[in-house]
């Protein structure tokens, strides 16, 4: 128990948790959850030319291991439980970065029987990105948005 | 070789005509390689049948419902199109919207399986004779109308 | 075992496959979709003609948006017997098969994925860039940019475009043939995918099958030659078609149809006339029917557009060609080993969001 104790009081120390938040930032291994149109963007955006892997940032296929989750587009009422289910199979700290108008309030899809009017009504979201899609330089921005607010409030 | 399609499409009318006289409502040519045929929607297999055998349909292309609520009918189209005499078939019939029931076309072409599956999903028809007629691109705790029907309305606001 | 694959897997979108499996063996597959229902046709009647345009593209914009708006827009041109002035068709043709371009990296990119050839998705990305940069160039977007009005476009092609895009053609034809020395005589890829998933002709036309995997079944079938459409009949091309109708046909044709369409390109801008780039077209369409076809790089895309004299549809069927390819996949995914079926999958190149609408 004192170990214990010790540990969490080294653990505490502003250095050391300076430290965990900036690797969490640097490291983020997003989730494949490729709704809508905007994933053609997710797709330029991890290759050759724009290169989100320099920020540390790579799309991993096991849920499990990752705790980044990229709404990338629309998210049906079919699909809405199953991203529910995705959120919550993984494992904290996780994060939460929402693409596209569609996802951030329904976008074009405003008056559709069977589209979420906004991801943030499953899940709360910590970055959004508007567009339509988002240019990649757009997604860049939105993860390093996510980097600073890790970083700065230690999540 | 356009005008021998041309002529084609006049053929496929007229013999449609001859040999189904009681049961083929209207044939037409609407335009070049469209080709319009309405049928009482009991003999829609037997004349559907007919075209693929005989008049060379064989490439199935979609199956399209319209409600008319005026008219208190539901228009079922199946289009198909000839790969060898490079023509589209509209075929149509139209089914009382208290009783929408249709007989499946699913043993003359293979491939409106799952169009006829989202025909009964959308605007309700009931296709006897298909093989596994549920739901397909709808939740599956939908409970509203058919969402094609016109007395379902969408939102016309934001907010 | 009833195992279920998806909705969240690593492929082209939210689908769900219920696989019985025994063993190695998938007995059988029946898809499960509709994730990414977002019920355009209901949505269509809901916007008048030019409103829906951005609704139209997003059916298909996985680098196809032209295709997918231009089957719309001929279905309306149809109706109004308007006709579109000369050089609006050539940039429509010139668009149409840089989207086919475009679209058939993406799909080999995923392909490649899919048989674990992780370099090709880098390179085919890479490549898809530079005519993403063309499309920026002409329209200021990158993949849906609503280019295509009834009538004609929004935009003519500016300054510098022609010199740019031979510049990129001449550079992709090279990559072509890098392509296919690293992908077709790859022995792993063609152990892969030679003697899998194979359709036979007949099974594909009775299926409704359309686009590469029609052609790569021995059917010679294609819009562009069958109902020729904008001035497809003034170019000379030809139809890439196999006859093993196996995955591997299948990629043959898609690759075949890039090198058709970097020549149809080429052919365009050297025979482009000058003229206007849109004639005006009333809001309000005339009483009547028309079923517009046209052939995107998935295969034949069809639109049913019926009009009650209002300035909006009141009915319009969009007949998708993933829609229709999706029949094959549980004729296809029997008794096969679990390995094949991404293979099979995405030899197909269904994306959901075509499925769906």
């Amino acid at each position: 128990m004192k170990e214990l104790e010790a540990v969490r009081a080294i653990a505490n120390m502003k250095p050391v948790r300076d430290l965990v938040s900036w690797a969490r930032a640097w490291s983020l291994w997003s989730v494949h959850l490729c709704t809508g149109c905007c994933p053609n963007e997710l797709m330029a955006v991890s290759c050759a030319r724009f290169d989100w892997e320099r920020f540390g940032t790579l799309p991993f296929a096991s849920l499990r291991e990752c705790d980044l989750l990229i709404v990338t587009g629309f998210v049906t009422n079919k699909m809405a439980k199953r991203v529910k289910l995705i959120y919550d199979q993984m494992p904290e700290p996780k994060y939460v970065i929402v693409v596209g108008h569609c996802a951030i309030t329904g976008g074009l899809w405003w008056d559709s029987y069977s589209v979420v009017q906004g991801v943030d009504k499953l899940l709360p979201v910590d970055v959004y990105v508007p567009g339509c899609p988002p240019r990649p330089e757009a997604w860049i921005q939105g993860i390093q948005m996510l980097q600073e607010k890790i970083i700065k409030n230690r999540l | 070789m356009i005008v021998e399609l041309t002529e084609w499409d006049q053929k496929v009318v007229d013999e449609i005509k001859t040999s189904f006289p009681q049961a083929v409502l209207e044939a037409k040519v609407q335009r070049d390689s469209r080709i319009i045929i309405t049928v009482k929607k009991e003999s829609i297999l037997e004349v559907a049948r007919y075209l693929k055998d005989k008049m060379e349909f064989d490439h199935p292309a979609s199956v399209a419902a319209i409600d008319y609520p005026a008219r208190k009918e539901l228009e079922v189209i199946y289009h198909a199109w000839s790969t060898s005499k490079k023509t589209l078939l509209a075929l149509k019939t139209t089914l009382p919207v208290a009783e929408p029931h249709l007989e499946s076309l699913t043993s003359i072409w293979n491939g409106v399986d799952f169009h006829e599956r989202e025909t009964h999903e959308m605007l309700g028809v009931e296709f006897a004779g298909h093989p596994k007629l549920v739901g397909l691109l709808l939740q599956e705790d939908w409970t509203g109308p058919p969402p094609l029907r016109k007395d379902f309305k969408l939102r016309t606001t934001f907010g | 075992m009833r195992v279920s694959w998806g909705p969240q897997h690593p492929a082209s979108g939210h689908v769900r496959f219920i696989l019985d499996v025994d063993g190695d063996n998938v007995v059988s597959l029946e898809p499960d979709v509709g994730y990414t229902h977002r019920g355009i046709e209901k949505l269509a009647e809901n916007r008048t003609y030019l409103q829906n345009i951005p609704v139209i593209e997003r059916v298909n914009s996985y680098c196809d948006a032209t295709n997918t708006v231009l089957g719309y827009v001929q279905a309306i041109e149809n109706l109004m017997q308007r006709d579109v002035p000369e050089r609006a068709r050539f940039i429509r043709v010139i668009m149409a098969e840089m989207n086919r371009i475009a679209s058939h990296l993406y799909w080999l990119c995923l392909m490649s994925i899919s048989v674990g050839f992780e370099t090709m998705l880098m390179w085919t990305m890479n490549d898809r860039e530079l005519f993403l940069d063309l499309f920026e160039m002409v329209t200021g977007a990158r993949i849906t940019y609503s280019f295509l009005r009834p009538g004609g476009v929004s935009s003519d092609i500016p300054e510098g475009f022609q010199r740019e895009t031979l510049r990129t053609l001449d550079h992709f034809e090279h990559r072509l043939e890098d392509y296919f020395q690293m992908i077709f005589k790859n022995h792993t890829f063609q152990m892969r995918t030679v003697g899998v998933g194979p359709l036979s002709a007949s099974d594909a036309v009775e299926l409704g099958m359309v686009g590469p995997n029609l052609r790569a079944s021995g059917v010679v079938a294609d819009v562009r030659k069958d109902e020729p459409y904008e001035v497809y009949r003034n170019f000379d091309f030809k139809i890439a078609c196999e006859d093993s109708g196996d995955a591997y046909a299948r990629s043959l044709v898609r690759f075949h149809e890039m090198e058709e369409s970097v020549s149809i390109i080429r052919q365009a801008l050297k025979t482009i006339p000058i003229g206007p780039i849109a004639t005006r077209v009333p809001q309000s369409l005339p009483k009547g029917e028309a079923y517009s076809r046209v052939e995107s790089a998935r295969g034949e895309l069809g639109y049913f557009l019926v009009s009650d004299g209002m300035d909006r549809p009141y009915r319009l069927k969009i007949s998708t060609p993933s829609f229709r390819n999706m029949a094959a996949l549980p004729h296809l995914i029997r008794n096969v080993p679990v390995a094949d079926v991404p293979a099979i999958y995405m030899s197909l190149d269904l994306i959901p969001l075509d499925i769906d609408r």
